[in-house]
Protein backbone atom coordinates (compact mmCIF):
# COMPACT_ATOMS: atom_id res chain seq x y z
CA UNK A 1 0.00 0.00 0.00
CA UNK A 2 1.51 3.26 -1.12
CA UNK A 3 0.33 5.38 -3.27
CA UNK A 4 -2.72 7.58 -3.82
CA UNK A 5 -3.79 7.22 -0.47
CA UNK A 6 -7.39 6.50 -1.11
CA UNK A 7 -6.96 5.42 -5.14
CA UNK A 8 -8.49 6.20 -8.19
CA UNK A 9 -12.37 6.41 -6.66
CA UNK A 10 -12.58 5.54 -10.74
CA UNK A 11 -11.46 8.62 -11.57
CA UNK A 12 -13.61 11.97 -12.87
CA UNK A 13 -17.60 12.18 -13.19
CA UNK A 14 -19.68 14.53 -15.17
CA UNK A 15 -18.38 17.85 -14.35
CA UNK A 16 -18.59 21.46 -15.33
CA UNK A 17 -16.71 25.18 -14.69
CA UNK A 18 -16.05 26.30 -11.40
CA UNK A 19 -15.86 29.64 -11.11
CA UNK A 20 -13.63 31.48 -8.69
CA UNK A 21 -16.43 32.49 -6.33
CA UNK A 22 -17.84 28.72 -6.26
CA UNK A 23 -14.46 27.83 -5.65
CA UNK A 24 -14.42 30.13 -2.75
CA UNK A 25 -17.17 28.96 -1.41
CA UNK A 26 -16.36 25.64 -1.54
CA UNK A 27 -13.53 25.93 0.72
CA UNK A 28 -16.03 27.87 3.17
CA UNK A 29 -17.92 25.20 3.09
CA UNK A 30 -15.30 22.24 3.48
CA UNK A 31 -13.29 24.22 5.59
CA UNK A 32 -15.69 24.55 8.62
CA UNK A 33 -14.93 22.27 11.58
CA UNK A 34 -18.28 21.79 12.94
CA UNK A 35 -16.31 20.48 16.70
CA UNK A 36 -16.50 24.28 17.27
CA UNK A 37 -19.91 25.46 17.54
CA UNK A 38 -18.99 29.41 17.20
CA UNK A 39 -16.76 28.63 14.46
CA UNK A 40 -19.41 26.59 12.65
CA UNK A 41 -22.13 29.26 13.00
CA UNK A 42 -19.74 32.11 12.17
CA UNK A 43 -18.62 30.24 8.99
CA UNK A 44 -22.19 29.09 8.01
CA UNK A 45 -23.15 32.62 8.58
CA UNK A 46 -20.36 33.84 5.99
CA UNK A 47 -21.53 30.93 3.49
CA UNK A 48 -25.41 32.44 3.51
CA UNK A 49 -24.30 36.05 2.95
CA UNK A 50 -21.90 34.71 -0.06
CA UNK A 51 -25.08 32.70 -1.43
CA UNK A 52 -27.14 35.47 -0.51
CA UNK A 53 -24.68 37.72 -2.69
CA UNK A 54 -24.99 35.86 -5.97
CA UNK B 1 5.05 25.74 -22.47
CA UNK B 2 3.32 22.62 -25.02
CA UNK B 3 -0.16 21.78 -25.53
CA UNK B 4 -3.26 21.90 -23.81
CA UNK B 5 -1.57 24.41 -21.13
CA UNK B 6 -5.10 26.40 -21.00
CA UNK B 7 -6.69 23.31 -20.05
CA UNK B 8 -9.86 22.02 -21.47
CA UNK B 9 -13.70 22.34 -21.41
CA UNK B 10 -14.45 19.11 -23.36
CA UNK B 11 -17.27 17.09 -22.05
CA UNK B 12 -17.96 20.48 -19.37
CA UNK B 13 -21.71 20.16 -19.01
CA UNK B 14 -24.54 21.30 -17.15
CA UNK B 15 -22.76 24.73 -16.77
CA UNK B 16 -26.23 26.31 -16.56
CA UNK B 17 -26.96 25.08 -13.08
CA UNK B 18 -25.61 26.76 -10.10
CA UNK B 19 -23.15 24.39 -7.51
CA UNK B 20 -25.33 23.31 -5.26
CA UNK B 21 -27.49 22.15 -8.10
CA UNK B 22 -25.06 20.27 -9.67
CA UNK B 23 -23.22 18.69 -7.47
CA UNK B 24 -24.29 15.26 -5.35
CA UNK B 25 -25.38 16.85 -2.25
CA UNK B 26 -22.34 17.00 0.52
CA UNK B 27 -20.76 13.61 -1.31
CA UNK B 28 -18.53 11.42 1.44
CA UNK B 29 -15.57 9.40 0.07
CA UNK B 30 -14.64 6.13 2.04
CA UNK B 31 -11.52 4.55 2.09
CA UNK B 32 -11.32 1.44 4.27
CA UNK B 33 -8.73 -0.95 5.48
CA UNK B 34 -10.22 -4.73 4.95
CA UNK B 35 -7.23 -6.21 6.77
CA UNK B 36 -3.66 -5.01 7.40
CA UNK B 37 -1.84 -8.22 5.92
CA UNK B 38 -0.35 -7.91 2.21
CA UNK B 39 1.90 -10.50 0.87
CA UNK B 40 4.42 -8.20 -0.20
CA UNK B 41 7.38 -6.03 1.54
CA UNK B 42 6.90 -3.09 -0.15
CA UNK B 43 10.17 -0.36 0.50
CA UNK B 44 7.92 2.39 -0.21
CA UNK B 45 5.09 0.98 1.90
CA UNK B 46 3.52 3.92 3.82
CA UNK B 47 1.71 1.82 6.36
CA UNK B 48 3.41 2.59 9.27
CA UNK B 49 0.55 1.05 11.86
CA UNK B 50 1.61 -3.02 12.33
CA UNK B 51 -1.52 -4.31 14.71
CA UNK B 52 -2.97 -7.40 12.31
CA UNK B 53 -5.78 -8.54 14.43
CA UNK B 54 -9.21 -7.10 15.70
CA UNK B 55 -10.53 -7.30 11.96
CA UNK B 56 -13.90 -6.06 11.47
CA UNK B 57 -16.43 -8.33 10.38
CA UNK B 58 -18.75 -8.62 7.28
CA UNK B 59 -21.83 -8.35 9.42
CA UNK B 60 -20.19 -5.00 11.34
CA UNK B 61 -18.87 -3.58 7.60
CA UNK B 62 -22.09 -4.01 6.29
CA UNK B 63 -23.43 -2.05 9.40
CA UNK B 64 -21.27 0.42 9.16
CA UNK B 65 -21.68 1.13 5.35
CA UNK B 66 -25.46 1.17 5.91
CA UNK B 67 -24.93 3.98 7.92
CA UNK B 68 -22.62 5.86 5.61
CA UNK B 69 -24.59 5.31 2.58
CA UNK B 70 -27.52 7.14 5.00
CA UNK B 71 -25.35 9.80 5.63
CA UNK B 72 -24.32 10.34 1.93
CA UNK B 73 -21.47 8.20 1.38
CA UNK B 74 -21.41 7.44 -2.23
CA UNK B 75 -17.56 5.94 -2.59
CA UNK B 76 -16.28 3.29 -1.33
CA UNK B 77 -12.96 1.82 -1.80
CA UNK B 78 -11.31 -0.41 -0.18
CA UNK B 79 -7.89 0.21 -0.30
CA UNK B 80 -5.74 -2.32 1.86
CA UNK B 81 -3.87 -3.81 2.71
CA UNK B 82 -4.09 -6.32 0.41
CA UNK B 83 -7.94 -7.12 -0.59
CA UNK B 84 -7.57 -9.81 -2.05
CA UNK B 85 -5.68 -11.75 1.16
CA UNK B 86 -9.46 -11.66 1.94
CA UNK B 87 -11.01 -12.66 -0.99
CA UNK B 88 -13.69 -13.76 0.43
CA UNK B 89 -15.04 -11.00 2.80
CA UNK B 90 -14.03 -8.25 0.10
CA UNK B 91 -16.15 -10.42 -2.40
CA UNK B 92 -19.14 -9.99 0.13
CA UNK B 93 -18.93 -6.66 0.34
CA UNK B 94 -18.19 -5.83 -3.15
CA UNK B 95 -21.01 -7.75 -3.56
CA UNK B 96 -23.12 -5.41 -0.90
CA UNK B 97 -22.21 -2.25 -2.79
CA UNK B 98 -23.39 -4.19 -5.81
CA UNK B 99 -26.69 -4.83 -4.57
CA UNK B 100 -26.66 -0.90 -2.89
CA UNK B 101 -25.77 0.48 -6.52
CA UNK B 102 -29.00 -0.70 -7.70
CA UNK B 103 -30.61 1.46 -5.54
CA UNK B 104 -28.47 4.38 -5.98
CA UNK B 105 -27.09 4.47 -9.45
CA UNK B 106 -24.48 7.46 -7.97
CA UNK B 107 -22.37 4.92 -5.67
CA UNK B 108 -19.29 3.68 -6.20
CA UNK B 109 -17.14 1.56 -5.60
CA UNK B 110 -13.48 -0.47 -5.71
CA UNK B 111 -10.66 -1.10 -4.42
CA UNK B 112 -6.97 -0.93 -4.41
CA UNK B 113 -4.51 -4.47 -5.15
CA UNK B 114 -0.92 -5.07 -5.91
CA UNK B 115 -2.32 -7.62 -8.54
CA UNK B 116 -0.68 -10.34 -7.65
CA UNK B 117 -3.46 -12.64 -6.85
CA UNK B 118 -5.70 -11.45 -9.40
CA UNK B 119 -6.29 -15.15 -10.89
CA UNK B 120 -8.68 -16.51 -13.44
CA UNK B 121 -11.82 -17.59 -10.70
CA UNK B 122 -11.25 -13.92 -9.03
CA UNK B 123 -11.27 -11.90 -12.86
CA UNK B 124 -14.80 -14.18 -13.44
CA UNK B 125 -15.99 -13.06 -10.11
CA UNK B 126 -15.05 -9.97 -10.61
CA UNK B 127 -16.48 -9.78 -13.99
CA UNK B 128 -20.29 -10.31 -12.22
CA UNK B 129 -19.88 -7.79 -9.27
CA UNK B 130 -18.47 -4.80 -11.88
CA UNK B 131 -16.60 -2.62 -9.62
CA UNK B 132 -16.69 1.25 -10.67
CA UNK B 133 -12.87 0.39 -10.61
CA UNK B 134 -9.76 -1.81 -9.85
CA UNK B 135 -6.68 -0.19 -8.82
CA UNK B 136 -3.24 -2.12 -9.94
CA UNK B 137 0.26 -0.91 -8.77
CA UNK B 138 2.98 -0.95 -11.44
CA UNK B 139 5.91 0.77 -10.04
CA UNK B 140 7.44 1.23 -13.40
CA UNK B 141 8.67 -1.40 -15.98
CA UNK B 142 10.13 -4.77 -15.05
CA UNK B 143 13.56 -3.23 -12.87
CA UNK B 144 11.84 -0.24 -11.43
CA UNK B 145 8.72 -1.97 -9.84
CA UNK B 146 10.46 -5.68 -8.63
CA UNK B 147 13.08 -3.27 -7.02
CA UNK B 148 10.54 -1.96 -5.09
CA UNK B 149 8.31 -5.28 -4.75
CA UNK B 150 10.10 -8.24 -5.34
CA UNK B 151 11.79 -10.38 -7.90
CA UNK B 152 9.25 -11.41 -10.33
CA UNK B 153 6.25 -9.78 -9.51
CA UNK B 154 6.40 -7.25 -12.24
CA UNK B 155 5.39 -10.31 -14.51
CA UNK B 156 2.94 -11.75 -12.66
CA UNK B 157 1.37 -8.62 -12.37
CA UNK B 158 1.21 -8.02 -15.95
CA UNK B 159 0.21 -11.39 -16.86
CA UNK B 160 -2.52 -11.18 -14.52
CA UNK B 161 -3.79 -7.60 -16.66
CA UNK B 162 -3.02 -9.80 -19.41
CA UNK B 163 -5.45 -12.39 -18.72
CA UNK B 164 -8.31 -9.70 -17.44
CA UNK B 165 -8.01 -8.56 -20.85
CA UNK B 166 -8.63 -12.04 -22.47
CA UNK B 167 -11.55 -13.15 -19.67
CA UNK B 168 -13.27 -9.51 -19.80
CA UNK B 169 -12.03 -6.36 -21.83
CA UNK B 170 -14.94 -4.56 -20.33
CA UNK B 171 -12.79 -5.28 -16.59
CA UNK B 172 -9.81 -4.42 -17.81
CA UNK B 173 -11.50 -0.46 -18.81
CA UNK B 174 -12.35 -0.33 -15.43
CA UNK B 175 -8.58 -0.87 -14.44
CA UNK B 176 -6.41 1.91 -13.47
CA UNK B 177 -2.92 1.64 -12.91
CA UNK B 178 -1.46 2.96 -9.86
CA UNK B 179 1.82 4.18 -9.64
CA UNK B 180 3.96 6.07 -6.71
CA UNK B 181 6.38 8.42 -8.37
CA UNK B 182 9.75 8.20 -7.19
CA UNK B 183 13.43 8.82 -8.04
CA UNK B 184 14.21 5.65 -9.54
CA UNK B 185 11.48 5.59 -11.50
CA UNK B 186 10.31 9.15 -12.60
CA UNK B 187 11.93 7.90 -16.63
CA UNK B 188 10.07 4.76 -16.61
CA UNK B 189 6.68 5.11 -17.29
CA UNK B 190 6.63 5.68 -20.61
CA UNK B 191 7.30 1.94 -21.36
CA UNK B 192 5.12 1.19 -18.69
CA UNK B 193 2.22 3.06 -20.24
CA UNK B 194 2.89 1.51 -23.97
CA UNK B 195 3.19 -2.37 -22.22
CA UNK B 196 -0.39 -1.84 -20.49
CA UNK B 197 -2.18 -0.13 -23.01
CA UNK B 198 -1.90 -2.70 -25.02
CA UNK B 199 -3.98 -5.04 -22.44
CA UNK B 200 -6.55 -2.45 -23.13
CA UNK B 201 -6.11 -0.65 -20.30
CA UNK B 202 -6.20 3.27 -20.52
CA UNK B 203 -6.57 4.89 -17.02
CA UNK B 204 -3.32 6.17 -15.34
CA UNK B 205 -2.86 7.27 -11.68
CA UNK B 206 0.32 8.94 -10.11
CA UNK B 207 1.09 9.98 -6.90
CA UNK B 208 4.90 11.19 -5.42
CA UNK B 209 6.18 9.13 -2.83
CA UNK B 210 5.62 10.90 0.71
CA UNK B 211 8.12 9.44 3.03
CA UNK B 212 6.86 8.02 6.22
CA UNK B 213 8.72 7.81 9.84
CA UNK B 214 9.71 3.89 8.58
CA UNK B 215 11.85 5.37 5.71
CA UNK B 216 15.53 6.33 7.06
CA UNK B 217 16.74 7.05 3.74
CA UNK B 218 16.69 9.59 0.49
CA UNK B 219 16.77 7.16 -2.43
CA UNK B 220 13.43 7.18 -3.50
CA UNK B 221 12.25 10.69 -2.45
CA UNK B 222 11.81 13.45 -5.42
CA UNK B 223 12.28 17.12 -4.54
CA UNK B 224 9.80 19.44 -5.36
CA UNK B 225 11.30 20.28 -8.51
CA UNK B 226 10.98 17.02 -9.59
CA UNK B 227 8.32 16.16 -9.01
CA UNK B 228 6.52 19.40 -11.06
CA UNK B 229 9.38 18.51 -13.91
CA UNK B 230 7.38 14.96 -14.05
CA UNK B 231 3.99 16.85 -13.93
CA UNK B 232 4.79 19.27 -16.80
CA UNK B 233 5.68 16.10 -18.95
CA UNK B 234 3.21 14.17 -18.11
CA UNK B 235 0.77 17.51 -19.07
CA UNK B 236 2.49 17.71 -22.39
CA UNK B 237 1.70 14.22 -23.34
CA UNK B 238 5.47 13.31 -22.96
CA UNK B 239 4.31 9.61 -21.36
CA UNK B 240 2.05 8.96 -24.18
CA UNK B 241 2.67 7.17 -27.62
CA UNK B 242 0.42 7.49 -30.66
CA UNK B 243 -2.77 6.29 -29.15
CA UNK B 244 -5.37 9.08 -28.46
CA UNK B 245 -7.57 7.47 -25.44
CA UNK B 246 -5.22 7.30 -22.76
CA UNK B 247 -5.76 9.64 -19.32
CA UNK B 248 -3.32 10.27 -16.42
CA UNK B 249 -4.30 11.67 -13.36
CA UNK B 250 -2.11 13.41 -11.20
CA UNK B 251 -3.34 12.25 -7.96
CA UNK B 252 -2.70 15.10 -4.78
CA UNK B 253 -3.13 14.71 -1.10
CA UNK B 254 -3.86 17.45 1.18
CA UNK B 255 -2.10 16.45 4.15
CA UNK B 256 0.92 15.46 2.55
CA UNK B 257 1.42 16.82 -0.65
CA UNK B 258 -0.48 20.56 -0.02
CA UNK B 259 3.46 21.96 -0.72
CA UNK B 260 3.12 20.06 -4.28
CA UNK B 261 -0.03 21.63 -4.98
CA UNK B 262 0.90 25.28 -4.16
CA UNK B 263 4.00 25.10 -6.25
CA UNK B 264 1.49 23.69 -9.19
CA UNK B 265 -0.62 26.78 -8.67
CA UNK B 266 2.26 28.91 -8.75
CA UNK B 267 3.68 27.65 -11.88
CA UNK B 268 0.01 27.82 -13.24
CA UNK B 269 0.16 23.47 -13.39
CA UNK B 270 -2.52 23.80 -11.32
CA UNK B 271 -4.78 27.10 -12.65
CA UNK B 272 -7.14 28.03 -10.37
CA UNK B 273 -8.62 30.52 -12.30
CA UNK B 274 -9.68 27.72 -15.08
CA UNK B 275 -10.58 24.78 -12.85
CA UNK B 276 -13.63 22.44 -12.97
CA UNK B 277 -15.55 20.54 -10.51
CA UNK B 278 -16.96 16.57 -10.63
CA UNK B 279 -20.43 16.00 -9.30
CA UNK B 280 -18.23 14.49 -6.56
CA UNK B 281 -16.83 17.49 -5.55
CA UNK B 282 -13.94 16.76 -7.24
CA UNK B 283 -11.47 19.88 -8.10
CA UNK B 284 -8.78 19.46 -11.05
CA UNK B 285 -7.44 21.22 -14.31
CA UNK B 286 -7.73 18.53 -17.63
CA UNK B 287 -4.88 18.89 -20.36
CA UNK B 288 -5.00 16.89 -23.85
CA UNK B 289 -2.33 16.28 -25.58
CA UNK B 290 -1.23 13.81 -28.58
CA UNK B 291 -1.91 11.09 -26.62
CA UNK B 292 -4.72 11.31 -24.49
CA UNK B 293 -5.48 13.64 -21.71
CA UNK B 294 -3.76 14.63 -17.93
CA UNK B 295 -5.89 15.66 -15.14
CA UNK B 296 -4.65 17.52 -12.00
CA UNK B 297 -6.81 17.44 -9.17
CA UNK B 298 -6.44 20.46 -6.73
CA UNK B 299 -7.53 20.34 -2.76
CA UNK B 300 -7.83 23.84 -1.85
CA UNK B 301 -8.62 22.94 1.65
CA UNK B 302 -8.43 20.27 4.11
CA UNK B 303 -11.51 17.47 3.80
CA UNK B 304 -11.39 15.33 5.91
CA UNK B 305 -14.18 14.03 7.87
CA UNK B 306 -16.26 16.28 5.95
CA UNK B 307 -15.53 14.65 2.88
CA UNK B 308 -13.26 12.24 3.51
CA UNK B 309 -12.93 9.24 5.88
CA UNK B 310 -10.44 6.62 6.56
CA UNK B 311 -11.14 3.70 8.46
CA UNK B 312 -8.84 0.95 9.65
CA UNK B 313 -9.06 -2.88 9.48
CA UNK B 314 -10.04 -2.74 13.44
CA UNK B 315 -12.56 0.14 12.91
CA UNK B 316 -10.79 3.52 13.96
CA UNK B 317 -11.79 6.36 12.25
CA UNK B 318 -8.70 9.08 10.73
CA UNK B 319 -7.29 10.54 8.20
CA UNK B 320 -4.85 8.84 5.91
CA UNK B 321 -2.08 10.18 6.90
CA UNK B 322 -2.33 8.78 10.69
CA UNK B 323 -1.87 5.14 9.39
CA UNK B 324 2.11 6.28 8.37
CA UNK B 325 2.31 6.23 12.47
CA UNK B 326 2.61 2.91 14.66
CA UNK B 327 0.97 4.32 17.31
CA UNK B 328 -1.95 5.30 15.18
CA UNK B 329 -4.43 4.67 17.66
CA UNK B 330 -2.94 7.19 19.88
CA UNK B 331 -3.22 9.44 17.32
CA UNK B 332 -5.16 12.83 17.62
CA UNK B 333 -6.57 12.52 14.10
CA UNK B 334 -8.02 9.65 14.90
CA UNK B 335 -11.39 9.87 16.29
CA UNK B 336 -13.70 6.95 17.34
CA UNK B 337 -13.57 3.54 16.87
CA UNK B 338 -16.90 2.09 15.15
CA UNK B 339 -16.73 -0.75 17.43
CA UNK B 340 -17.43 1.49 20.28
CA UNK B 341 -20.13 3.99 18.78
CA UNK B 342 -21.71 4.19 15.90
CA UNK B 343 -20.43 6.36 12.63
CA UNK B 344 -23.01 8.72 12.62
CA UNK B 345 -22.41 9.77 16.12
CA UNK B 346 -18.75 9.66 15.84
CA UNK B 347 -18.79 12.37 12.62
CA UNK B 348 -21.46 14.16 13.91
CA UNK B 349 -19.25 17.47 14.57
CA UNK B 350 -17.91 17.17 11.30
CA UNK B 351 -20.31 16.71 8.87
CA UNK B 352 -21.66 19.29 6.59
CA UNK B 353 -25.74 19.22 6.33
Amino acid sequence: MAMGFSGSNGGIADYRILNYSELNKFILRYSIRLNNEEERKKEEGLIKELEDGD
Amino acid sequence: MALGWSGSNGRVSKKVLDLDNFLLKNPLEVSYFVNNKCNLNCKHCYVGYNQKNGELSFEEWKNVFNDLINLNGLTFGNVGKEPLLSWDKTKRILGFFYEKRKEKQKLRFGFVTNGVLLDEAKIKELSELMPNYIDVSLDGQKEEHDYIRGRGVYDKVVNNLRLVNEINPKLSNKIFISSVLMKHNKNKFKGMINEVSNYGITHFLFSPYVKSEKDKTEELSLDLNEIIEFYKRAIDGELFNSRKDLELILKNDYDTLKPVMDRCAQEKIIDVNNLLIDEYGVIFNKYNSRGGSAIINYIPTSDTFSKEIRISHDGFISNCYAQFFENYPERTEVIGNVKNKSIKEILQTYLIH
